[in-house]
C-alpha cells in the first residue's frame, strides 16, 4: 500500500507492506536513529519517534498506522546540519557513551522541554522512563535537561564540572568526546549501519535441550529453499577446537569449542546456521531442518557437576580438549579450571585471632545486557575477508577467525565500528567466527544480530560464584587471616574460567592488610549457557564475599564497620605479595601500591553520607540502615599484555593517532586525543583518531580488564612523546642548536632558542621532494607496573519490615582514579556502574527451569534497572590521586565502579533490619523469609 | 500477515469490518505488534470513532475506549486510583500508546487496571448492547464485542492500588486494590490479583464498619481467601504474605486519609 506520512516536516509517500514494522520502514527510509534493541518488546525505547508531537516506539507500530500522521526522529533535531542546543547539552553533560539510545533520550527530552518549559525531576523521570540506558546510570540527564533548558534563553549558560590538574590543558578538563557528534545525532555508526544491499542474513537454530547428542540432522529441506545460501552445521564446519574468548595469546582458557558440535551442551547451544537471502527465508529454513537428538542427562548446577557419578559435560570430547597453560583443568569431573595460594600462614592467624567468622556468600548469574545486541557482518574484499565487528578485541578476533579458518593474518581486516556497550561480553568471539566461515566459504556478505532472546541464551554471563570465607581478627579489629575459598559455574564452555575466579581473590584480598591469606578456587562445567567476561570480572563477586565477611566480623567483635575497614585498608607504598600467586596459569609478580586514594574517599564518603547517624522514616514500620564497601580494580594486566600506537604529524601540522585500541562507549578514543594534545601542545581539535582497525592501526590487546586509560593511553602518550622528539631533532638541526635548547610549545610551534618553527611548517618540509618524510611516533607500551584504581561506596536503605520493600534513598560513591583525563565522561561511566551494579545486587536474575531452560529472555521479566531505580540521591565524586605510571598519573575508572552496591547494600539492609541477606538478588522476598514473616 | 488497514468512521462501520475473517481492532497496537499471539490479516482503526475522549460528570466519569493511559494521567477528574493504575505502566512511552479499549480487549492477566476498575464498580459499555456491562462480569466473560466506553460512577468513594513487582518495569507479581466505602453508596472492598490466574474480590460487610477491623484481622481475611500462584519472581507464599500486609494497611491507610491512589 501506498502510505503518506510527514518525515521530518517533509511530506512523504512510500509503498510499504500495510504489516510492516514501522521502525523497518524508518530505517529503509534511511532513518538510522531509530534502533532496535529489544525484539520488540516495548523495552528499551531504541525505536522511540515523535508521533504526532508524542513519544511512541516505532517497533510496535506498523507502517500503516503511520497513514496522515506526523513522525520526527532525531534526525529532525539537527539545525542546518549542526547539533541543536539539546544535543551539545547531552555531550557536554556527558550523558552520551555507548549511545544506542541517545537518539532516543534526546527526541524524549525534547519532546518535554515542548510541554513543559521548566521540567522539575519527577518530570524527567517520567520522560525518560521508557529509554533503556545501560551505560549512564541516568544521573547525568538532569544536568543536560538543565542545561538545555537554560541555554534557549543563554546559549553560553555552562554546568560546573569539576576538573582536574591545574597544570594541564586538556587532560583532566571538560572536553566534548571525540565521536560525540555522530552518536548524539544518530549517524551512521554501528555495525548495522554498514550492511549493503544484496547482503545475506544469517539466522541460527539453537538446541532445546540443556545436553543432547546430534543423531542425524536434515538440511535438505531447508537447503530446498529458495533463497537459501548455505547451511552449516557440524558435518560441514572447520574441524578445530578453540576457545572463544578473546585474551592474550597464549589464553588461560581451554580449547573446548568447536563452530559447531555434535554434543549440544546448553539450551541455546548452536545446532546450525542458516545463510539465506534475508531473514525470513532464513528463518523458515532454520524452521525446515529436522534434527534428531538423544537427550543426555545434564548438569545443571555447581553441585551437580561436582557430584560423584555426574554426567560429564564434555564427556565425548575429553581427548579433544588442550589448554595453552596450566589452568588446573580436569574435564573428566567437570573441573575447567582451579588454582590455589597463599602468604604467610593463615591456620597460624586463625589461631592468633580473638574472633573468626565463617560464611558462605553466592552470587546470581546476570547478563551485561549491551543495548546493541551482538553483531556482525562480514564480507570480502577480493580475496580478503573484511569483518566489521563490535568487538572489544579486535586483534584477538582477527587471530582466532584466522585459525580456524586455516588463512593468514594478512587475509583478514577487522574494523571496530562504534560499539553499542559490550560491558565485556563483546570481549568472547560468539558470533564473527560463523559468520566469517559463511563468508569465505560462500563469497557472499553476511550479517547477523543476536535478538535480544539470544543474547540471553547464548551470549555470556557473570560467573554465579559460592564463596565460604573464613575470616580472622584481634579484639582491637587486626586482622590476623582471611581464606576463602570459590566454586564458579562456568556455564558449557571454560572462557574465562580460571581468570574471573582469580580476579575475584586479586581484586577483594589485596585491599587487607593481612600477613596470611590463602585462596582455593574451582571452576566446574555445567550445562548452562556459558559465563564469561562481564564489568568487574570477578571483581563484584569477590567484593560481596570479602566486604560481607568483614562486616559480619566486625559486627561480632562489637567494631564498628567502618573503624574495622579504616585499620585494615591497604596504603601506598604495600607490597601486595598475594599477587605472586595470582598469575592467571603464569608465575604472578608482587606489586607495590604506588598510589591509594583510600584513606581520603572512605572520609569524604563517610561524611557525605553521615555515617555513625542514624536514618528516621516517618513509618513506623520502615527501617533506615547504612552500608560501607571499599573496592580496587586494576589497570591492565602488567606483564601479560601490550598496547602499540603510532602518531603521524600531517601535512598541515594536525596530528593522527592510529591506535589499535577499543573504544567501547567509554570515551577512550577522547582519552587519547587528550593525552596526544598535551603531550604535543596542541589544541584537542588538531587531533584525529583512528582506533580498532587490523590494517590500518598497530596492535592493542584490547578494551578488557580496564586496560583502556593505562595501556593504550599510555602507548599513546609514548608515540606522541617520540614524535615531540623527532621534531625537536629535526628543529634543532634546521636551527644549528643544540635540542636541549628546544621545546614545542602550544599552540603549534617548535621553539628554539635561535627561531621558531611552526608545525605546518615542519611537517610540509618534511614531505618535500627533499624532505625527510612523514614524521611519525611509534611506540609500545609494556610494564611490570600497575596502577591501581580504588573507591569507598557508602549507601542508606530504607526497608519497609513488613513488606520487605528496599528503597536505597541514597548512594554515594568516592573514586581515586588518578588523574580522571575526561572528567564528565568518567563520572558517567561510574554512574553507570552504580546503576548497573545496583541492579546486579537487587534486581537482575537468570532465572533457569528443571531442564535448563532460561525462562528471563527479555530485558524486563530479567529486571533490568531503569530510571524509577535511580536512588534519589546518587553521587560520585573523583578524587585526584598523583600516580606516577598512568599517563598523566591517569588510572582505569569504568570496571571498578560495579564492585561496591551488593555489599554495601546487603550491610545496610543489615543495618536497618539486622538481617544478613547472602546470596544475590537482594530481593524483599529473602528478607522477610530471614525475618520469619512467613 | 497484515494485508490490509481499514478506518471505519462510525461503530457501525467498524463492527461490520470486524466481521471480515481475520480482522482485528487496532488501538494503540502495543500488543498487536509485539507479536506472540495470533496476527491478524486486516487491522480496523479506531482513530475516527471518536473514542479518545473522557467525560466527567456528577454522575460518574466516562472514558472513551480510544484513550491512552497518559490521557487517564493527564485529565483532571478521572478518579486517583485509575490514574494510579495507569501509572504502574512505568514507561511513559508505552503509556501514550496503550489505550483502555485494548487493556479491556486483551484483559492481561497482570492488569492493575481493570482490579481498580472492578473495585470502583465500574460499567463496560459495548457496541454490541444498550446496557453497561459490570466490569466482575466483562472480565469474567471477555465477550468478544469492541468496547465504546468505561463508565466508574461518582460514589465519592476512595481507592487505592499497589503493585508487586521486580522492577518498576518487570512483569508484576501481585496487584492489591483497596476500595472504601463510599458517601454516595458502593461497598468497601479488596481486589487481589495474582497476575496468573488467580484473583479475588472480597466485599465483607464488616469492612465498611467503623472502626475497621484491625490489620491482623483483615490479614487474616486475605489468607483465608486468596490462594495464589507462584511465578518466577515471587513464591505463593510470599505472594500470599505481601498480599494480606499490602491489603489491610491501604484499608486502614485509605480510612485515616494517609494514603495515596
Amino acid at each position: 500500500m501506498k502510505v503518506s506520512f510527514t518525515l521530518n516536516r517533509l511530506a512523504r509517500t512510500v509503498t510499504a507492506e500495510p504489516g510492516e514494522c514501522l521502525q523497518v520502514l524508518l530505517q529503509r527510509m534511511g532513518i538510522p536513529s531509530v534502533r532496535s534493541a529489544d525484539d520488540r518488546d516495548g523495552f528499551a525505547g531504541a525505536d522511540t519517534i515523535l508521533f504526532d508531537g508524542r513519544a511512541m516506539l516505532a517497533g510496535l507500530m506498523v507502517a500503516a498506522q503511520a497513514d496522515g500522521h506526523s513522525i520526527e526522529t532525531v534526525e529532525s533535531l539537527l539545525e542546518n546540519g549542526r547539533l541543536s542546543a539539546l544535543q551539545g547539552a547531552m555531550l557536554d553533560a556527558g550523558v552520551v557513551q555507548s549511545a544506542y539510545t541517545s537518539p532516543a533520550s534526546a527526541l524524549l527530552i525534547e519532546e518535554l522541554l515542548r510541554r513543559s518549559p521548566e521540567p522539575t525531576e519527577d518530570e524527567v523521570r517520567d520522560a525518560l522512563s521508557g529509554v533503556f540506558s545501560r551505560a549512564t546510570g541516568y544521573r547525568q540527564f538532569f544536568q543536560a535537561v538543565e542545561l538545555a533548558r537554560k541555554r534557549r534563553t543563554d546559549p553560553a549558560f555552562t554546568i560546573p564540572i569539576e576538573e582536574f590538574r591545574d597544570d594541564l590543558r586538556v587532560v583532566g578538563k571538560v572536553r566534548r568526546r571525540v565521536d560525540g557528534v555522530k552518536l548524539v545525532a544518530g549517524m551512521k555508526a554501528y555495525v548495522e549501519d554498514r550492511v549493503e544491499q544484496g547482503s545475506c542474513v544469517l539466522v541460527m537454530l539453537r538446541s532445546p535441550h540443556a545436553h543432547a547428542r546430534i543423531r542425524g540432522i536434515d538440511t535438505a529441506a531447508a537447503l530446498a529453499l529458495p533463497g537459501v545460501v548455505a547451511v552449516i552445521t557440524h558435518l560441514n564446519c572447520p574441524d578445530i577446537m578453540y576457545t572463544f574468548a578473546g585474551q592474550g595469546y597464549p589464553e588461560p582458557s581451554p580449547y573446548d569449542f568447536r563452530m559447531f558440535s555434535p554434543v549440544v551442551r546448553h539450551v541455546g547451544d548452536r545446532v546450525a546456521a542458516v545463510v539465506a537471502e534475508d531473514a525470513a527465508i532464513a528463518a523458515e529454513a532454520a524452521g525446515l531442518i529436522v534434527v534428531d537428538y538423544e537427550v543426555l542427562p545434564a548438569v545443571l548446577s555447581i553441585n551437580d557437576a561436582m557430584a560423584s557419578g555426574a554426567p560429564v559435560v564434555h564427556g565425548d570430547q575429553l581427548e579433544r580438549i588442550t589448554c595453552e597453560l596450566s589452568i588446573g583443568s580436569d574435564a573428566k569431573r567437570n573441573l575447567a579450571a582451579s588454582a590455589s595460594g597463599a602468604v604467610g600462614d593463615v591456620e597460624k592467624g586463625f589461631a592468633e585471632a580473638d574472633a573468626v567468622v565463617e560464611r558462605s556468600y553466592t552470587t546470581s548469574k546476570v547478563q551485561c545486557t549491551p543495548l546493541e545486541s551482538h553483531v556482525v557482518y562480514t564480507r570480502m574484499d577480493g580475496d580478503r575477508l573484511v569483518i566489521h565487528a563490535s568487538t572489544q578485541v579486535p586483534w584477538h578476533l582477527r587471530r582466532i577467525v584466522g585459525r580456524i579458518l586455516g588463512i593468514r593474518e594478512n587475509r583478514i581486516r577487522v574494523i571496530k565500528e562504534r560499539m553499542g556497550g559490550g560491558y565485556g561480553s563483546k570481549q568472547d568471539i560468539l558470533l564473527e567466527d560463523v559468520c566469517a566461515w559463511a563468508t569465505f566459504t560462500t563469497g557472499r556478505s553476511v550479517f547477523y544480530k543476536y535478538t535480544r532472546e539470544e543474547e540471553f541464551i547464548a551470549a555470556t554471563t557473570r560467573h554465579p560464584i559460592r564463596y565460604t570465607v573464613k575470616m580472622g581478627a584481634k579484639k582491637d579489629g587486626t586482622l590476623t587471616a582471611i581464606q576463602l575459598t570459590g566454586d564458579a559455574d562456568t556455564g558449557a564452555f571454560g572462557n574465562h574460567a580460571l581468570t574471573v575466579p582469580m580476579n575475584s581473590c586479586s581484586k577483594s584480598l589485596p585491599l587487607w592488610r593481612c600477613a596470611n591469606m590463602a585462596f582455593d578456587l574451582r571452576s566446574w562445567y555445567t550445562n548452562v549457557v556459558s559465563s564469561g567476561a562481564y564489568q568487574g570480572y570477578g571483581a563484584p563477586q569477590g567484593s560481596f564475599a570479602v566486604q560481607m565477611a568483614a562486616a559480619e566480623l566486625a559486627a561480632t567483635l562489637g567494631i564498628d564497620l567502618l573503624t574495622f575497614i579504616r585499620k585494615n585498608h591497604v596504603r601506598q607504598g604495600d607490597v601486595l605479595e598475594i599477587l605472586k600467586s595470582l598469575g592467571e596459569g603464569r608465575p604472578g609478580e608482587a606489586v607495590t601500591v604506588g598510589s591509594c586514594g583510600l584513606d581520603k574517599a572512605l572520609e569524604e564518603g563517610a561524611a557525605s553520607i553521615g555515617w555513625g547517624v542514624r536514618g528516621a522514616d516517618s513509618d513506623p514500620d520502615v527501617r533506615v540502615g547504612k552500608g560501607v564497601a571499599f573496592i580496587q580494580q586494576g589497570s591492565g594486566l602488567p606483564g601479560l599484555d601490550q598496547a602499540c600506537a603510532n602518531v603521524k604529524l600531517l601535512s598541515d601540522g594536525t596530528f593522527m593517532v592510529l591506535s589499535g585500541g577499543s573504544d567501547l562507549g567509554t570515551g577512550l578514543d577522547t582519552v587519547l586525543a587528550k593525552v596526544t594534545a598535551e603531550t604535543l601542545c596542541c589544541d584537542m581539535d588538531n587531533v584525529a583518531v583512528l582506533t580498532g582497525d587490523t590494517d590500518m592501526t598497530p596492535f592493542d590487546k584490547g578494551a578488557y580488564a580496564s586496560s583502556g586509560t593505562f595501556f593504550t593511553g599510555n602507548a599513546v602518550l609514548k608515540a606522541a612523546q617520540a614524535l615531540a622528539d623527532r621534531m625537536i631533532d629535526m628543529v634543532a638541526g634546521i636551527l644549528k642548536e643544540p635540542r636541549e635548547g628546544v621545546h614545542l610549545a602550544h599552540p603549534g610551534v617548535v621553539q628554539g632558542t635561535k627561531g621558531s618553527i611552526a608545525y605546518a611548517a615542519l611537517a610540509h618540509r618534511c614531505s618535500t621532494g627533499h624532505g625527510e618524510g612523514e614524521l611519525m611516533g611509534s611506540a609500545a607500551f609494556v610494564t611490570h607496573e600497575n596502577a591501581i584504581p580504588y573507591g569507598a561506596h557508602f549507601c542508606e536503605v530504607a526497608v519497609n519490615a513488613r513488606t520487605g520493600a528496599i528503597d536505597v534513598r541514597r548512594y554515594h560513591a568516592v573514586h581515586d582514579s588518578g588523574t580522571p583525563i575526561n572528567p564528565d565522561l568518567a563520572m558517567g561511566q561510574v554512574y553507570g556502574g552504580i546503576l548497573k551494579s545496583i541492579g546486579h545486587a537487587l534486581y537482575e536474575e537468570m532465572i533457569f527451569d528443571a531442564d535448563g531452560r532460561c525462562l528471563t529472555t527479555g530485558l524486563a521479566d530479567y529486571g533490568a534497572p531503569m530510571i524509577q531505580e535511580l536512588p534519589r540521591d546518587v553521587r560520585v565524586r573523583l578524587i585526584q590521586t598523583d600516580d606516577a605510571f598512568g599517563p598523566f598519573g591517569g588510572k582505569s575508572v569504568a570496571e571498578i565502579s560495579v564492585n561496591g552496591a551488593a555489599p554495601a547494600l546487603a550491610i545496610a539492609i543489615h543495618d536497618a533490619v539486622g538481617v544478613w541477606i547472602r546470596d544475590w538478588p537482594l530481593t524483599p522476598e529473602k528478607i522477610l523469609s530471614a525475618l520469619g514473616r512467613f | 500477515m497484515i494485508t490490509d488497514i481499514v478506518r471505519p468512521n462510525t461503530v457501525a462501520e467498524a463492527l461490520r469490518a470486524k466481521s471480515m475473517p481475520g480482522a482485528a481492532y487496532l488501538g494503540g497496537g502495543t500488543w498487536l505488534n509485539a507479536g506472540g499471539g495470533p496476527e491478524p490479516s486486516i487491522l480496523i482503526s479506531l482513530e475516527n470513532l471518536g473514542l479518545a475522549t473522557i467525560e466527567v460528570a456528577e454522575e460518574g466519569c466516562t472514558i472513551g475506549a480510544a484513550v491512552s493511559f497518559q490521557q487517564l494521567i493527564d485529565t483532571a477528574g478521572v478518579p486517583g486510583a485509575v490514574k494510579a493504575a495507569a501509572r504502574l505502566t512505568a514507561s511513559r512511552t508505552l503509556r501514550n500508546m496503550q489505550t483502555v479499549g485494548g487493556e479491556l480487549g486483551l484483559c492481561p492477566a497482570d492488569s492493575a487496571l481493570i482490579p481498580v476498575l472492578v473495585a470502583l464498580d465500574a460499567a463496560v459499555l459495548l457496541a454490541g448492547s444498550r446496557k453497561p456491562l459490570p466490569i466482575g462480569d466483562f472480565w469474567v466473560d471477555k465477550p468478544d464485542d469492541l468496547v465504546l466506553s468505561v463508565t466508574i460512577p461518582e460514589e465519592g468513594r476512595t481507592a487505592a492500588v499497589r503493585a508487586v513487582s521486580r522492577t518498576s518495569h518487570s512483569p508484576r507479581s501481585l496487584v492489591v486494590v483497596a476500595g472504601a466505602p463510599g458517601r454516595n453508596g458502593g461497598q468497601a472492598c479488596m481486589v487481589l490479583s495474582d497476575c496468573r490466574e488467580e484473583c479475588v474480590v472480597i466485599r465483607e460487610p464488616e469492612l465498611n464498619r467503623w472502626p475497621l477491623p484491625t490489620r491482623e484481622k483483615i490479614e487474616e481475611m486475605v489468607r483465608a481467601a486468596f490462594s495464589p500462584t507462584a511465578d518466577i519472581h515471587a513464591s505463593a507464599a510470599y505472594k500470599r504474605y505481601v498480599a494480606a500486609v499490602l491489603a489491610a494497611d491501604l484499608l486502614h491507610g485509605l480510612a485515616a486519609g494517609k494514603v495515596t491512589a
